[in-house]
């Protein structure tokens, strides 16, 4: 296998499915889910026995209580939908180093170089489908060369558990795929449906200049994608524009109610984070600002744990502000702004081949990463510093004669290598017994040994404008002297102001 | 990458001189092995101030006992020498310390990755040792695990080199191949630090 790989897995309606896994009685009675309980809110979903009756998503539940009088309504619960996607999330991670979860029950897997592991890339999505079985859920698995061709297969394969869709044949899968298939904005969705374009084969060969003409940047993607070509629609290295950072209704009737503001909470947000999630970007905070009927204005900002795509993730926030939150008059607008684009999920690292980074700290925590540099200073310890890693001090270079020579004090040793030592911070406290101002054993580790020969001392002293000290250094070899591939050495040093021996370090 | 050879040469002509391509191949992952004070540590100091002559390096300090003033005496050209602390993570270090290599393996940000796994406990990942490989061999980079004898934390048969060290002499080192996918196993060189 070459190139990058890429799994997706999809847990099919997951609110429908963890509602189902918490009662499973419900399979046989006719049921559907929503958002609330209120007559206007719309169904989410329906199982199989009310999809006989002829319930709909989106029909409201005053009519779908009309047409199937015994329908079970629950409400769905956002809380549980994140546990248990957390859990899959978990499970997950023992497949590939990088998963992204962009919506509860919807994970990305970095899928490249596993075939070492899995023989081949079957085993491996029969793998994680076995693993995920117990948790109760029919989760779905392709696996193909970029995200969008990844969910697809993994979307339409149907009866089949898990699809592959081997690298270079991205456009043969998806050419008899009708354009639903791909994300649309409704308003595109009317204008391919006018120019005739019903299959996503069709649009990849309508000219790009053209969609591009018609569609803007979204005919660019969609041609891009529809070509089998996901890198520059999810990866783009651009940043969204303002624009697409807010969303904001007028409503005509001021709304009393918290379930009415966060169903439309979800209307203006879930387009937000869509077109966050074409810049590979999340967000960890939104703000909400509600316009109210007396003419004053109240914001509402909600942070989640991690920066996500998940609409859900956000609601679950929303609501105890809600509920805590006295709606002293009737809202009439509510706008939403995302104040910042966030690398998605900070604690991962994008899988993108093709992002080339100049600059690792972009990608890699910077408290992780440090450029070591040398310092002026009497002790051992503080001859150096690690910087955080910037690429403006790579180049720095030594400034001093001191720092020229950043092992002067430390040049006397006569038993060991310098060159080799490597230094314990902070130095660790040992106990050695002398006789006679004459070392004689150490306590390195779990036993005494005898000392078989040591340099020193060699003082170092001063700082009494900060921390006192002044030590004495000593080069110390312990193991047998017969065989050099036996012996250890160490660096030690006594402290006079507090009487104590620390261990330095180990010359290696 | 800078490097166009097809083999790093450690800048130690007897070690050089124990490989067909005169140096290691690149996209290797090697294991430098020994006891306390054997010269492990200016072994690989040795390699990477030859390294840093030409690429960079990084050098990710698991065990926190990494002192650059030790390896600037050796040569190694400090501006070219990257330090990951994965201690900052305490709960998951050593696969932070990994994801942190791949990445940087495969932006082919550095030549070299350096796991100074000396006193560490944890046997390291499988899988994630698998894509380290993979990666390595990808950015055409070298893996140098640094750890103590008998320590066993990498598997048998993901190093393609080990290397194990003894002290001859205060300045002298005996190198044992005692495991090679690229050359003839069993042989050793004395080197001078």
């Amino acid at each position: 296998m070459t190139g990058e790989r890429v799994a997706c897995l999809l847990a099919p309606d997951f609110p429908v499915a963890v509602c189902l896994r918490a009662d499973p009685s419900l399979r046989l009675k006719p049921a559907a889910l929503a958002e609330n309980d209120f007559d206007a809110a719309p169904i989410i979903a329906v199982n199989h026995a009310a999809s006989r009756a002829g319930l709909l998503p989106d029909m409201t539940l005053a009519q779908a209580g009309t047409l199937c009088p015994g329908l079970v309504v629950r409400v769905r619960e956002i809380t549980r939908e994140i546990e248990e996607s957390n859990a899959i999330f978990k499970k997950l991670q023992r497949f590939s180093p990088f998963v992204e979860e962009t919506s509860p029950g919807k994970f990305f897997l970095d899928a490249a170089g596993l075939t070492l592991l899995h023989r081949s890339e079957a085993a491996f999505a029969a793998r994680i489908i076995a693993a995920i079985r117990p948790l109760g859920y029919p989760v779905k698995v392709g696996i193909a060369k970029n995200r969008f061709v990844a969910e697809t297969a993994a979307r339409v394969s149907g009866a089949v558990p898990y699809t592959i869709i081997p690298s270079g044949r991205e456009r043969t899968f998806l050419e008899n795929l009708p354009v639903a298939d791909l994300p649309l904005s409704p308003e595109t969705r009317a204008m391919l449906h006018d120019l005739g374009l019903k299959t996503i084969g069709q649009l990849a060969a309508f000219p790009a200049n053209e969609m591009t003409r018609r569609f803007g940047r979204e005919g660019t993607a969609l041609s891009r994608l529809a070509r089998g070509d996901d890198t520059d629609a999810t990866f783009s290295p651009a940043e969204p524009s303002d624009d697409e950072l807010s969303n904001e209704i007028h409503l005509v009737s001021p709304i009393y109610t918290a379930g009415a503001v966060t169903s439309y909470v979800r209307q203006l947000l879930s387009p937000l984070l869509g077109a966050l999630g074409k810049f590979s970007r999340g967000c960890g905070c939104v703000t909400i600002m509600l316009e109210l009927d007396n003419h004053t204005q109240q914001n509402l900002p909600v942070t989640v744990e991690r920066p996500t795509l998940s609409v859900s993730r956000f609601l679950r926030q929303l609501l105890p502000l809600l509920a805590g939150f006295k709606l002293s008059a009737g809202v009439t607008g509510i706008k939403v702004t995302i104040p910042e684009a966030a690398t998605l999920l900070s604690e991962q690292l994008a899988f993108s081949s093709n992002e080339k980074i100049s600059s690792p700290e972009r990608t890699i925590d910077s408290d992780l990463i440090y450029v070591p540099q040398l310092c002026a200073a009497i002790l051992p310890e503080q001859k150096f510093s690690l910087a955080p890693f910037s690429p403006r001090n790579t180049d720095r270079r030594p400034r001093t004669m001191e720092d020229r020579q950043p092992a002067d004090g430390l040049r006397a040793c006569v038993m060991g290598n310098v060159s080799g030592l490597r230094l314990l911070q902070p130095p660790r406290r040992i106990e050695i017994t002398t006789t006679d101002s004459r070392l004689r054993e150490a306590g390195i580790g779990r036993h005494r040994q005898p000392i078989r020969r040591y340099h020193g001392p060699w003082e170092l002293s001063g700082g009494w404008w900060s921390v006192d000290f002044n030590r004495l250094y000593y080069e110390i070899q312990i193991g047998d002297d017969r065989s050099s591939s036996h012996r250890q050495l160490y660096l030690v040093f006594f402290e006079r102001t507090s009487s104590r021996w620390f261990l330095q370090g180990i010359f290696d | 990458m800078a490097e166009t050879a097809p083999a790093f040469s450690t800048g130690l002509p007897e070690l050089d001189a124990l490989f067909p391509l005169r140096g290691i191949p690149y996209g290797q992952l090697i294991e430098i092995t020994g006891g306390v004070s054997s010269g492990k540590t200016s072994l690989l100091l040795k390699l990477l101030a030859h390294l840093t002559r030409t690429g960079v390096a990084a050098y990710i300090d698991f065990s926190s006992t990494f002192f650059p003033s030790a390896a600037a005496v050796s040569g190694v050209d400090l501006t070219r020498l990257l330090v990951v602390k994965p201690d900052s993570r305490p709960t998951d270090r050593v696969k932070t310390g990994l994801r942190t290599a791949e990445l940087l393996l495969r932006n082919q940000t550095v030549n070299v990755i350096v796991f100074d796994l000396v006193g560490e406990k944890q046997v390291l990942p499988i899988v994630l040792l698998h894509r380290l490989r993979l990666k390595t061999v990808r950015a055409r980079a070298l893996t140098i695990f640094l750890t103590e004898n008998n320590s066993e934390i990498i598997p048998s048969s993901m190093a393609s080199l080990r290397l194990e060290v003894l002290r001859s002499g205060s300045d002298r080192l005996k190198v044992h191949l005692t495991k090679s996918r690229i050359c003839r196993e069993g042989t050793q060189a004395e080197v001078l630090l």
